[in-house]
């Protein structure tokens, strides 16, 4: 419905309009017309003044208190409105607080979890140590055996007889027929390559070399099987981890036991 | 201070902008208020509230649609069209339960001593009596048609004429307070040549 300028001015509708009385609709479709004529916008500022004079002409003034109760809640809203401010720098606080918590937290947690570590390894090589030790212990507790042995009354010392090639051996053999133990001490073995043994063999009269100990020749001094009834004990280099029957060519030597 | 300037402070936050506000148009929004829900408690409190919200919504106001007082006075004016249209219906709803007695009584609000006349010479009665009703009373136009017993087309066109004396009026005031003003600066022309 489109109204006419003219009619709308005479309609008492701008009026009605400026006091509030309009529905939704007929409000829109004043604003619309007014928007897009600038004398009827002129017209509805003058009705405007008008009416404000008409209702201050006719005010009746409140009670005090009034303005009093008014202000004291405007007041309290505005400094509500602070509060939060304030309770907000107290929590910026605390999140300081918990950040600075939180980075010593982790630095002391990684510290603890490092030290655990050490103490981990640290124990370890100690275990380690202490298996060291022990295995020293026990084999100082050997050479203690073996030097008694060897000194022993009993004891025979019988020196290496190198066959040709291999002068430069130097082996003694301590044998004690009484506790029945031999002892090698390696004083100068001929070099092997890694894939390479030696090996101890017993001989006696009518019978098949026996194979006694193979060694590598790490140890000056070790303990070897003592065969009862060996006239001969003999070395040989064998492939690596010894044979059943020895490499003659590579006879390093012999010992007469007689 | 001028009313642009005390917006602005209230636009800011500045509680004195609205005390000053307050000052200046309690009375006029309280003239609306009181008239319309006819109780002097009931009228304070919506007052309050007016304010209140002229507070809490001041960036909503759009001075392209209307002017300052258009718009509070508005505000005032629905709400205290809502509070009556509340016990109105709270009425109602207690009749359906109680006696006629008991809801005469709660209809008919406490009625003070409120000057409902017209304060205003140089509108006629008949046309003032139709503004009484729609702007101060806060009856639409359909209701003041009924009250008064008039044609609906003659509520509309009454309040017209009720407006345009109102601004004949305002018209004379100006001129006369324009003509005065010229008369002062000439007379202070003629003293200073």
């Amino acid at each position: 419905m489109v109204l006419d300028i003219g009619e709308l001015r005479n309609s008492g509708l701008l009026e009605l309009y400026v006091i509030g009385v309009l529905d939704q609709h007929e409000e829109r479709q004043v604003e619309e017309l007014v928007q897009s004529d600038p004398e009827l916008k002129e017209e509805l500022r003058a009705i405007e003044r008008a009416l404000e004079k008409y209702s201050r002409a006719n005010s009746i003034k409140p009670p005090v208190q009034v303005k009093d109760q008014l202000m004291s809640e405007i007041a309290n809203k505005e400094n509500q409105k602070v509060i939060p401010i304030s309770r907000s720098k107290n929590l910026f606080y605390w999140k300081v607080a918990a950040g600075i918590f939180l980075v010593a937290a982790t630095v002391l947690l990684t510290q603890i979890v490092g030290l655990n570590k050490e103490n981990e390894s640290l124990k370890l090589a100690l275990t380690q140590s202490e298996t060291e030790i022990a295995n020293l212990s026990k084999a100082s507790q050997q050479q203690k055996e073996k030097f008694e042995l060897l000194h022993d009354a009993e004891s025979k010392l019988v020196a290496l007889q190198s066959t040709e090639g291999f002068s430069q051996s130097e082996i003694y053999l301590y044998s004690n027929p009484g506790v029945k133990k031999n002892f090698l001490e390696l004083k100068n073995l001929p070099p092997i390559t890694a894939d390479q043994s030696y090996q101890l063999w017993s001989l006696k009269p009518g019978v098949d070399p026996i194979p006694l100990d193979v060694f590598q020749g790490d140890a000056a001094l070790i303990e070897v099987a003592f065969e009862e009834g060996t006239s001969t004990y003999a070395i040989t280099i064998e492939p690596l981890g010894g044979r059943q029957t020895p490499t003659l060519e590579n006879l390093i030597g012999t010992f007469g036991i007689g | 201070m001028n009313l642009s300037d005390t917006i602005n402070l209230i636009r800011k936050k500045n509680q004195k902008g609205l005390s000053d506000l307050y000052d200046q148009y309690c009375g006029a929004l309280n003239g609306i208020i009181l008239r319309i829900v006819k109780n002097e408690k009931v009228a304070e409190e919506i007052l309050q509230n007016t304010f209140l919200k002229i507070w809490d919504n001041i960036d909503s106001f759009d001075d392209s649609k209307g002017t300052f007082y258009t718009w509070m006075a508005r505000i005032a004016r629905n709400n205290a069209l809502d509070v009556v249209r509340l016990k109105t219906f709270v009425a109602h709803e207690k009749s359906k339960e109680i006696d006629d007695v008991v809801y005469n009584n709660v209809s008919e609000t406490k009625t003070s001593h409120i000057d409902v006349k017209m304060v205003l010479s140089g509108v006629e009665e008949k046309y003032s009596l139709v503004l009484e009703h729609v702007y101060l009373l806060g009856y639409n136009h359909r209701e003041t048609a009924e009250i008064l017993d008039l044609p609906l087309g003659t509520v509309k066109t009454r309040l017209r004429s009720a407006l345009v004396q109102l601004r004949d009026q305002l018209k004379d005031e100006k001129s006369f307070f324009i003509s005065g003003l010229l008369l002062v600066i000439w007379l202070m022309i003629w003293f200073w040549i």
